[in-house]
């Protein structure tokens, strides 16, 4: 049965900027908050430790996670959550690249001191009230309500944090410890935003991990070190809600066939493509799943059936059956797709490794889902969508073939790709740092999956190099034949050197600093990301 | 399917005979049985090259078995009687035994990936391979000087051979590794066959007489024979035995058959004059009477 334990994703707005590179960092922009820059270099390095290490004694800081490095033997990643009177600055977080016991860089972002209240007016009680009132039908708290700082417009507040379940969504709720009044709500559900229809799903023949039982086959892949369930939902609402409400999952989910010859595509291209993507993280970086300790995972596909996209209403349609999504605590969600716009999602190889990646960096960087950091979350995603098809599949333009274009298997409407990694503006993307919108807004929580092209086409061009449409910047890039020394720049500075609250520009110096950790200051991997960050003008 | 080694050597050889046929004269050689042994050299390897395909998750695998038998030591022992002026005509025996690795190397398809499969490679040890090479032979002998004479022979051979073969490798899903791009070398089940193989066999036989009883020779023989073997539940492997055989020994003469057969009378003396017969003596003249 699968085990399911939600985690909260993070959740915090940025105030204080702390960015490790070669040279005192300038102030990434934030929406809120006061930002403060600190730099942490060969130079500078000194400095920024001495305050690191005066907010370790002071409590401010507390380490959260301590894992070795898997791409550089004899170092560590040690990720710092701060502190405020011994409550959580939500989104305040550092990381300290350790070398036995020297440190040698420092990214992430703090804030300063809040001064605030630390006492709650109302209980926690009241404040979960408020959530379930806010959240309507169905609407549910998983875990406890955690009281933390808020950093918001002008100033911080004290909040509880909580995961509110309810019909049709999940989201994460901050709301006031003092007036109960709901201050923010981010989508806890990662999406892979689309909307179209489609018919059926390839016939591939593929291997798939089963589980023999005495009377049955069930889609439960016990080969990998990390056990993956996969869950075949009947495709009702009623089903997909009591689903949102407690994320309960019933072994009666877990697909099954009497022979062991599976004949449901969106079952077998589920289940094997999340055991292929779980192969890349491990071999390419010596990751052990999602969480780097073999946390289960669970695919559900048919959350609600095709025939039900005539029947719901578009922003149903388009998170539950033309959408996939990774949701929290290693699930993973794939539509059905509505059969016009989009196929079965679980066919597409880059879908699948774009929203397990979403997974990696809940554990990770927990890249908050909302304006610039939600669309370096998605940025991410897509640049390991397309780098695992590159591992896997021979370079083309056809199905099951490494492209620079994401759910071009799956996505049925002109021009048959959702995003292009090549040239963004292909689909009314920016793939120039001017060129972002919708931060600050609501609209697609603050243009994830628009801005996010900003930084897929800085990935791109280290890679591939090409020519920036719009600062006519040319890059060389590395070739496509070495994308992997690329793919380890960006992973080990999504995944390592980055924090909750990072803006394209940490972005820009975490590629940095990951380059110059893995192939030296002078090397021309760290030339070409400096150069591709330049061309989409992310300075 | 199977290779063999030694061409040059064999064309060496086969050259040197010739050579010495041409330089020799033709002169009877004299004993009417000869027997030899020797102690040589296969010269010649061999590699029995066995593949199989098997099917495994879905997808079909295969292994090659591959045994080279190497340069070994080779008995042999003859006996040729000769049946007219230089014809010969008899029969020898050759043992060849080597037993030594043979290299199992398998492509084993992925548990969970279609045409990704793992070569994994390994030994098996005592992998034995036996030759009772039976030769029926014909000569025709051609002394030279100095005590020397070559008998060139040749006729047909059976070779009682033994030879191992590996039937399946064991796979079991439970004994691989994640992430499964490697595979450790499973066991293997094998079989040995015996077979008789036909072949023909031609040689060289250079004998120096050391008196008229004991002698020493080199031997360079080329056998050969081909025929399938058929492990269970696999498929055919043609085995090729015999090969290249050089060595020396001794040699035993025998100008007759031995006791069984009676020494020929000894040639009648030539017929000595008979002595004349005496004269009968004269009769004595009357004695005189006395005076």
């Amino acid at each position: 049965m699968p085990g399911f334990h939600k985690i909260i994703p993070s959740a915090a707005i940025a105030a204080l900027v702390f960015a490790a590179s070669s040279r005192i960092t300038g102030q990434a922009p934030v929406e809120n908050g006061r930002p403060i820059a600190l730099a942490a270099a060969e130079d500078t390095l000194p400095a920024a430790l001495d305050r690191v290490d005066a907010m370790l004694t002071s409590g401010q800081l507390n380490i959260s996670q301590l894992n070795d490095d898997a791409l550089i033997p004899g170092r560590a990643i040690e990720r710092l959550a701060q502190y405020y009177e011994g409550l959580p600055v939500f989104g305040g977080h550092v990381v300290r690249q350790m070398d036995g016991r020297a440190v040698v860089s420092v990214t992430g972002r703090l804030y300063e001191s809040p001064g605030v209240d630390v006492n709650p007016s109302i209980t926690p009680e009241r404040a979960i009230a408020v959530a379930v009132a806010t959240a309507g039908s169905g609407a549910n708290v998983r875990g406890d309500a955690t009281l933390g700082i808020l950093a918001v417009a002008n100033g911080y507040r004290l909040v509880y944090r909580m995961k509110v379940l309810s019909d049709w969504t999940i989201r994460d709720l901050y709301v006031a410890a003092d007036s109960g009044e709901v201050l923010l709500s981010v989508n806890g559900i990662h999406t892979q935003a689309a909307v179209g229809q489609g018919s059926g799903i390839f016939g591939t023949l593929r291997k798939m991990s089963t589980n023999q039982t005495s009377s049955t086959f069930q889609a439960v892949d016990k080969l990998r070190p990390a056990e993956a369930f996969t869950l075949a939902f009947p495709g009702t609402p009623a089903r997909l809600n009591l689903f949102l409400q407690n994320l309960f999952l019933f072994n009666s989910d877990v697909a099954t066939d009497s022979d062991n010859f599976w004949t449901d595509g969106p079952t077998v291209d589920a289940h094997v493509s999340q055991g292929f993507v779980y192969d890349y993280y491990f071999k390419r970086f010596g990751r052990h799943g999602m969480d780097d300790h073999d946390i289960e995972v669970d695919s559900i596909v048919h959350p609600l059936s095709r025939s039900e996209a005539n029947r719901q209403p578009d922003d149903i349609v388009n998170t539950y059956i033309n959408n996939a999504f990774y949701c929290c605590d290693g699930l993973i969600v794939f539509g059905d797709g509505d059969g016009r716009t989009w196929n079965f999602l679980a066919g597409g190889f880059d879908v699948v490794a774009h929203e397990w990646t979403h997974g990696i960096t809940d554990f990770t960087s927990q890249l908050i889902y909302r304006d610039e950091s939600g669309a370096l979350n998605e940025a991410f995603s897509d640049i390991m969508g397309a780098a695992i098809e590159f591992y896997y599949q021979p370079a083309g333009s056809g199905r099951d073939q490494a492209d620079w274009l994401i759910a071009e298997d799956v996505y049925l409407a002109a021009p048959n790709y959702l995003r292009s990694l090549s040239n963004p503006a292909s689909k009314g993307h920016p793939d120039h740092y001017s060129l972002r919108r919708y931060l600050g807004t609501d609209t697609d929580d603050g243009g994830v999956h628009f801005n996010m092209t900003i930084g897929t086409h800085a990935f791109y061009l280290a890679v591939a190099g090409g020519q920036n449409r719009v600062s006519g910047i040319s890059v060389p890039g590395i070739g496509v034949a070495n994308i992997e020394r690329m793919e380890r720049v960006f992973y080990r500075a999504f995944t390592q050197l980055m924090g909750p609250n990072s803006q394209f520009s940490d972005a820009r110096r975490a590629t940095l600093q990951a380059a110059s950790d893995l192939y030296g200051g002078g090397s021309n991997e760290r030339a070409q990301v400096e150069l591709a960050w330049n061309a989409v003008g992310v300075n | 399917m199977e290779r063999r080694g030694g061409q040059l050597v064999r064309a060496r050889l086969i050259a040197i005979c010739a050579i010495t046929i041409t330089v020799i004269g033709p002169v009877s050689a004299q004993e009417r049985l000869r027997i030899s042994a020797n102690v040589g050299q296969q010269a010649s390897t061999t590699t029995v090259s066995q593949d199989q395909s098997f099917d495994r998750y879905f997808e079909q695998g295969s292994f090659t078995f591959e045994r080279t038998v190497p340069q070994s030591l080779v008995y042999d022992f003859g006996a040729m009687v000769r049946v007219w002026r230089g014809l010969y005509a008899g029969g020898a025996l050759s043992i060849f035994d080597q037993t030594g690795p043979g290299t199992v190397t398998a492509r084993v398809p992925h548990p969970l990936q279609f045409n990704k499969p793992r070569t994994t490679t390994g030994e098996i040890a005592d992998t034995n391979r036996r030759e009772f090479g039976q030769h029926i032979t014909v000569g025709w002998a051609i002394p030279a000087s100095g005590g020397l004479d070559f008998i060139l022979s040749g006729g047909p051979s059976f070779f009682m051979t033994e030879q191992l073969f590996v039937t399946r490798l064991n796979l079991s899903l439970q004994d691989e590794v994640y992430p499964f791009d490697e595979l450790a070398f499973p066991s293997t089940d094998t079989e040995t066959l015996n077979e008789t193989v036909l072949g023909y066999n031609a040689g060289v036989d250079m004998t120096w007489r050391i008196n008229k009883k004991i002698g020493l020779g080199l031997l360079v023989r080329y056998s050969s024979g081909k025929k399938e073997f058929i492990p269970s539940g696999a498929l055919p492997v043609e085995v090729t035995a015999g090969g290249l055989h050089a060595g020396g020994g001794l040699r035993v003469l025998f100008n007759s058959f031995g006791s069984k057969r009676k020494p020929l009378p000894p040639p009648k003396p030539p017929a000595k004059p008979q002595p004349a017969k005496p004269a009968p003596p004269k009769p004595s003249p009357p004695k005189p009477a006395p005076k």
